[in-house]
């Protein structure tokens, strides 16, 4: 059921990730965004895509651009640093265009880990980041650990609650390997992201039992038509007695990194389409020796790989692997598409007037 | 949606099955027995603090009883004390720490006390310990920088006994994070988990009480769900990485053990889980000064609001009320502080027969 939700050849359409970077900056700068962000955007929506995150993916680009046009995102946007330190920064994005502050702040986290080891910034009045592993991953290049963390509007229910209180509140965590793939974890701290519900619908596919629950606590298999107050999805682990605490304490946990520590708000605070964001970098060769961090990653990632699996599981993998998988498919073959947002990010080309690169 | 019924219940002492002993009492045994075998009195006094402390919040399994088996590590030369936790590498904001070997309460205490050195004076501090062993419940350390208006973090990994998401081989500790933040009026956020379904201490206790596991807490090789506690560690079992199976998300407390794995082995270049024999323990800490973002009072006030909409939240049906993390251990505290640690019947014999061995005086 899970490998039902994904995209195929029959249902999309293949545009080389050169074609898809053009075609989406050029949208967000017929909207008024500046060059240099409109790339940044369009960057970070082709990597998910690329990486075969989907649902975070190219199609976002009309929404996005929508939202400028309706004045729901202000741009261009001012990335304002409201206080700092030498390791820290409190950003307020600007109520611009989330991917481009979170852009900016991981460059300041960055910037601060490389002087003094260890940055961090946390961003208020911000909008949605997409994939939020994309940010964590920019340390890598600079042989640091990254780690980013975004909030939502309310999805999820705390353990023992029947009501969504907290967003899915997702946790990126990058670490450099040396010969073996990096490690990119990027997961909901919800049992399913709820895009993967978004996308079940759509599809026409039932959602394990699990997911979701109404608002008596009584399982979901047919996956709800929109967001409303009947339903929520469960948080990680979804049974008190399978560790449903340990997926909302997570999910607490990303709302105070990234909505009390900004004091941009919590999950329950926010409207929807409104996201806090944090994100950190750790220079490793503070530590130790940076190839010797890596080499130790890539015996960990082989022993891992060779642990014999579960009866019918093909291999065991490693935080980061199928999305490395999909991005070597993609970079060669084209980025699959899905029929219908194909023609809708044309569409949105056309009535911008821009030229259309896909 | 009903949980199945389980023995969640039956692996909570109670009045029948153990002992009341007051937190001070303990305190002086635990740290008697310590020095009984040779630990310095300032490392035996920071032990016992810690131990007393996962006594009283509740956490049976990282309590005062594994002070007897800490001792014998330490008789058996398997700890050593007294140990020198050693600065191997430093800056303004990190420390590699080896422990020495010893006890590991003591180089994540200090480690934890050097982030908060370091945040105080550049707003993050962050450490890392090599060489070392258990150091109880991980929940206790992020505590430490919330006294001082601070957000904490620790995490501990360990020898192989979680398997990866898809993998049927144990190849992870149960590798714990903590979190905590201070509250204003309401308690602090404290968070403290195995990124595993279920921690080996539950395992290991629904064993010692004969009561069965839910599906879902552990495998066979052959990846069949086991009811039956096994005590001995082996090829031949593992826990459940959070989430249980693929459907439900087991990739991503597998990927979370990861993540434990990395800050605490790789980045200390201790090792990871399968590199590391049973009870060897690798730590990391991190320390954020809360006024370098925010006003704290401002932070705090945020903090009471989140934590009184999450409390006020309707439950399932049959559950009483939602929680916030660190609630349960609070309320525990509170009992405990004024009717006395209840000490298991088998486990308060063991230590009171460990201090009239170690020749020290007999508190509890």
């Amino acid at each position: 059921m899970v490998s039902k939700v994904k995209l195929n050849d029959s249902n999309s359409t293949r545009v080389p990730a050169g074609a898809l970077q053009q075609q989406l900056s050029s949208i967000f700068r017929a909207v008024g965004t500046p060059e240099d962000d409109a790339k940044v955007a369009a960057k970070v929506l082709v990597s998910a895509s690329v990486r075969g995150v989907d649902t975070h993916g190219v199609a976002n680009v009309v929404g996005y651009s929508k939202n400028v046009e309706d004045g729901v995102y202000t741009v261009p946007q001012k990335t304002e640093v409201l206080s700092e330190s030498e390791t820290t920064a409190l950003v307020s994005g600007g109520n611009g265009i989330g991917l481009v502050s979170a852009y900016r702040a991981m460059e300041m986290a960055i910037e601060k880990a490389k002087k003094q080891g260890l940055g961090m910034v946390s961003i208020k009045d911000g909008h949605h980041v997409g994939m939020v592993a994309y940010y964590a991953m920019m340390a890598l290049e600079h042989d640091m650990i990254g780690m980013s963390m975004t909030t939502a509007a309310p999805a999820v229910r705390p353990a023992l609650g029947a009501k969504k209180m907290m967003g899915t509140n997702p946790i990126g965590f990058a670490a450099p390997a040396g010969e073996e793939r990096d490690f990119v974890l990027d997961m909901a701290t919800s049992t399913v992201a709820s895009g993967k519900v978004a996308l079940a619908r759509r599809i026409g596919v039932p959602i394990p039992e699990g997911w979701a629950v109404t608002s008596e606590g009584e399982a979901i298999t047919e996956p709800p038509a929109g967001e409303n107050e009947t339903w929520a999805l469960n948080p990680l682990g979804n049974t008190r007695e399978q560790g449903s605490h340990k997926g909302y304490g997570l999910s607490v946990m990303v709302d105070i990194l990234c909505g009390v520590l900004s004091g941009g708000g919590f999950s329950s605070q926010l409207a929807r389409g409104e996201n806090m964001s944090w994100v950190m970098a750790i220079d490793i060769g503070r530590f130790r020796d940076i190839d010797e961090f890596k080499s130790m990653m890539d015996d960990m990632i082989r022993e891992l790989h060779a642990t014999p699996t579960l009866p019918g599981e093909d291999r065991v993998m490693v935080a980061g692997d199928p999305e490395a998988d999909a991005t070597d498919d993609r970079l060669a073959n084209g980025v699959p598409v899905e029929n219908g947002q194909y023609a809708a990010i044309r569409e949105q080309a056309v009535e911008l007037g821009v030229e259309v690169v896909i | 949606m009903k949980d199945t019924p389980v023995a969640l219940d039956y692996l909570k002492f109670n009045d029948s099955n153990s002992i009341r002993v007051p937190a001070e009492d303990l305190h002086k045994q635990v740290s008697a027995i310590l020095q009984g075998v040779g630990t310095p009195e300032e490392h035996a006094e920071i032990t016992a603090k810690i131990l007393v402390s996962s006594s009283l919040r509740g956490v049976e399994t990282h309590g005062v009883a594994n002070v007897v088996r800490y001792s014998q590590s330490i008789e058996g030369g398997e700890y050593t004390v007294p140990q020198t936790v050693e600065t191997i590498s430093e800056t303004g904001t990190s420390a590699l720490l080896s422990c020495g070997n010893g006890l590991g309460f003591v180089a994540a205490h200090q480690g934890m006390e050097m982030s908060i050195a370091k945040a105080k004076e550049l707003g993050l501090g962050m450490t890392t310990i090599r060489d070392g062993h258990h150091i109880g419940m991980v929940g206790y350390y992020p505590m430490m920088a919330v006294e001082q208006d601070m957000i904490g973090m620790a995490m501990t990994n360990g020898n192989k006994s979680v398997r990866p998401a898809l993998g049927a081989r144990p190849r992870l500790g149960t590798n714990p994070i903590a979190f905590g933040a201070p509250a204003g009026e309401e308690r602090d956020f404290n968070l403290d988990m195995a990124t595993s379904t279920v921690a080996s201490g539950k395992i290991a206790l629904a064993k010692r009480l004969g009561v069965q596991m839910p599906v879902g807490w552990t495998v066979s090789a052959e990846g069949e769900p086991i009811t039956e506690p096994r005590g001995e560690r082996g090829e031949d079992w593992a826990i459940n990485p959070l989430g249980g199976t693929r459907e439900q998300g087991s990739h991503k407390g597998y990927g979370l053990g990861l993540v434990v794995e990395i800050l605490c082995g790789v980045l200390s270049g201790g090792g990871f889980g399968a590199q590391l024999s049973p009870g060897q323990n690798m730590t990391w800490t991190m320390a954020i000064d809360i006024a370098k973002f925010r006003d704290v009072d401002d932070f705090k006030a945020m903090m009471d609001d989140m934590i009184r909409e999450l409390h006020a939240t309707p439950t399932l049906p049959g559950e009483d009320r939602v929680l916030v993390a660190g609630d349960p251990e609070a309320d525990c505290e509170d009992d405990r502080l004024v009717n006395g640690v209840p000490v298991e019947n088998g486990q308060y014999d063991e230590m009171r027969a460990r201090a009239i061995e170690l020749d020290v005086e007999v508190f509890i």
